[in-house]
């Protein structure tokens, strides 16, 4: 029995993997090869055409990178951006999410506003908060200097450094924190409520539940949304760039370095350098903060 | 076995699908006929079609040659250029504008003799000098793409508004000066000049008329960096004086526009792309243009050009030259000038005095300007041109917004313009290595 068992599975073994041929050749191909190509040019100087030869120059552009002050200036940045937008916007789907993990009339609308600003068009919302704080005509300037008066002088919004990373921070959060609340809301809504209920019997409190029954049930989600995030964050360009040209993020110093300066061996030595810090840092998240046990 | 059949069918079908997928894009024409690309910027649907109606007079005349229009946004143009470019895969035909231009002659994107074998079978001397004289490559033997329209910018001047407070159209910068200050009223949105000032290729246009005017370049005929020099650091320090009688905050294109266009200042520095928008508001009898002045007047502007690509078979070269020639032809140009009224200039001379241009309605309100916009093409002025050489690497220097950043850092986060100008001079020096 068990040796026909042993023939079956090898032989599904073998169908399996023929199944999946084509789609590990894709794989390879789409992203095997760019990663390859990526090392390869990492250690050289990329003329822009193509038909120009490269000259192999080693380390150098790591060398330049390590060397840049402003490389260290947009990881400080980056970093900051990364820690304040994946822990705030989490923490806030998360407690959206249980405050709203009952029955009330409206729910269905409450929902549909909380998503709004994760499921409109970034460019949209960019330009409207733009807008609203336009040095000359923004409302936000009309409430505080006409209507409040607390201050004579416009404040100058996105062109000042500190002012325009807390604007970009805020602006990011109001739009990532629906992902989490969407993703906490599908395990709370699955939750059998009994074990609540057993828990008010007992006489526990809110903090109590949550710590014994809902942090437990929602820790695969809560790995996979802070990883997620703090990568897509870490990567972020389009919101901070069309918000501002104060907040150096490494996506802005990357894009500048590729396109502005067209030094795409740089460009690529940038983001070897990058992809071994974030790949490090997911590792030091799930291992030190969320406690992963990994197999 | 039956399901195995199936599976291996599928697999077999999947495989031939991908290897399909990843086959040479580039087919052999089936029709006999020369197919080309012409890449450019005219993305509004009425421009789209004038460009079309070109294309389709060309096809006509040419039966043989099959012109493909690419129209592409001009944010994603920079992008598009480096990217197609660096796959070699450009359309055989692209519209640039000069610094667009430098860069791709500075990457061998273009057959520059192709672009000169064009210009001299039309005729130097039908080009305005000007146009001819920006557009000429680093070593003067040929040009960075053949001009077909220019756009030129300097200060819009509302002389009605000027007329209630008893001013003079100003001549100086000095003049410009008092002008500003004797309207600039925050508190009422009335502002003096209405200046950019964000961190943008605009910011560095407009500068750069105010430095070269005081004699000041990014290069010397050398090719030495001269960011840090006096003369540019006069200039540094009027643009901070005068940008203090404009609005708050960093400004662009948008902002300046409208408060021009709004009346909420009698001043701006601005292109000949807001004619248009003044005609609409009904003040183009009162508008009168001058150019900043203190050494020389000093004009911005921008020639448009047309690229043949480098790399092409023979056909397809001779197409691209055969479709920029037809470009350049009266009766087509004027078609392409016709696009937007009174912001696109002529740079042959010809279609000056044609009535398909003159006589166009749009264009009649403004026809008292003639003359300024004409001086304003003589006394085009450029960073990176200099002793009738035309240095390509300030397209590099405009891309990394070297420029832009110091006049930003001094007026808007109010640093210090002598460590803005070393910073400046270092970043360049920096880009040139």
């Amino acid at each position: 029995m068990s040796v026909k068992k042993k023939k079956l599975g090898g032989s599904d073994t073998k169908f399996a993997y023929a199944l999946l041929a084509p789609s590990i050749l894709l794989l390879v191909l789409l992203i095997g090869y760019p990663l390859i190509y990526n090392i390869v040019i990492s250690c050289q100087d990329v003329p822009l055409n193509p038909n120009l030869p490269s000259e192999f120059v080693g380390a150098q552009n790591f060398i330049d990178v390590f060397t840049d002050s402003s490389f260290y200036k947009s990881v400080a940045v980056t970093l900051g951006f990364t820690v304040v937008v994946t822990s705030i916007s989490t923490v806030l789907g998360l407690a959206l999410s249980v405050f709203l993990n009952r029955s009330f009339v409206g729910k269905k609308l409450v929902n549909s506003i909380i998503i709004l600003s994760y499921v409109v068009p970034a460019v949209c919302l960019i330009f409207t908060w733009r807008y609203m704080f336009n040095n000359i005509y923004g409302i936000i300037n009309y409430f505080v200097i006409d209507v409040f008066g607390f201050t004579d002088k416009a404040p100058l919004w996105f062109d000042q450094s500190v002012s325009a990373f807390i604007l970009v921070s805020v602006f990011a959060i109001w739009k990532f924190f629906p992902y989490a609340y969407i993703s906490f809301n599908a395990i709370l809504q699955s939750m059998d409520n009994s074990l609540y209920e057993a828990a008010d019997i007992d006489g526990a409190t809110s903090w109590q539940k949550f710590k014994a029954i809902t942090y437990p049930a929602i820790k695969p989600t809560l790995v996979t949304v802070v990883s997620l995030r703090t990568i897509w964050v870490f990567y972020i360009y389009t919101e901070v760039y069309l918000l501002t040209k104060q907040v150096d993020v490494l996506g802005v110093y990357l894009y500048d370095m590729a396109f502005a300066t067209h030094d795409f061996g740089k460009a690529a030595a940038i983001s070897i350098v990058l992809f071994v810090f974030i790949f490090a840092l997911i590792m030091l998240i799930r291992k030190k903060v969320l406690r992963v046990e990994e197999d | 076995m039956k399901r195995k059949l199936i599976s291996a069918l599928l697999i077999t079908a999947m495989v031939t699908t991908m290897a399909a997928g990843c086959g040479d894009k580039k087919k052999e024409s089936k029709d006999g006929k020369t197919h080309i690309q012409f890449m450019h910027m005219q993305v509004e649907q009425e421009r789209q079609d004038a460009v079309q109606g070109i294309i389709d007079k060309f096809q006509k005349a040419n039966p043989d040659i099959v012109v493909e229009s690419v129209p592409v946004n001009e944010d994603d143009y920079d992008s598009k250029i480096a990217t197609q470019g660096g796959n070699g895969e450009l359309a055989a035909v692209v519209e640039y504008s000069q610094d667009q231009a430098k860069t791709s002659v500075a990457n061998q994107f273009t057959d520059v003799d192709a672009v000169k074998a064009v210009v001299d079978a039309k005729g130097e001397d039908a080009f305005y000098e000007g146009a001819l004289k920006v557009t000429k490559t680093e070593d003067g033997a040929s040009y960075v793409g053949v001009p077909v329209s220019s756009w030129v910018q300097g200060i819009w001047i509302n002389e009605g508004m000027l007329k209630e407070k008893n001013l003079e159209v100003p001549k100086t910068w000095e003049d410009v000066l008092k002008v500003a200050k004797a309207f600039h009223n925050p508190d009422k949105q009335m502002y003096g000049i209405a200046l950019p000032t964000s961190d943008s290729a605009f910011t560095e246009q407009v500068f750069s008329q105010f430095a070269l005017s005081n004699g000041a370049n990014v290069f010397d005929g050398n090719k030495k960096v001269t960011v840090d020099t006096p003369e540019m650091k006069e200039a540094l320090e009027f643009y901070k004086e005068l940008a203090a009688f404009s609005m708050p905050g960093s400004t662009e294109v948008a902002d300046v526009n409208d408060a021009f266009v709004g009346k909420h200042a009698p001043m701006a520095m601005y292109s000949t792309y807001i004619l248009g928008n003044v005609n609409d508001a009904g003040f183009a009898e009162d508008l009168t243009l001058v150019l900043p002045n203190r050494k020389s007047e000093a004009a911005y502007g921008c020639i448009t050009v047309l690229g043949i690509a480098a790399g092409m078979d023979e056909a397809q070269t001779e197409a691209a030259k055969k479709f920029v020639s037809f470009m350049l032809e009266d009766e087509n140009n004027v078609d392409w000038l016709n696009m937007a009224p009174g912001g696109v200039q002529p740079v042959i001379k010809s279609v000056d005095e044609m009535p398909e241009y003159t006589e166009l309605e749009a264009r009649k309100a403004y026809v008292h300007m003639n003359e300024e916009i004409a001086n304003a093409v003589a006394n085009l002025q450029l960073f990176g041109a200099v002793d009738g050489k035309n240095f390509t690497e300030m397209g590099d220097v405009t891309n990394t917004g070297a420029i832009s950043k110091m006049v930003n850092n001094a007026v808007v986060q109010g640093t210090d313009v002598t460590a803005e100008l070393k910073a400046a001079q270092t970043a360049v020096e920096g880009l040139m290595k």
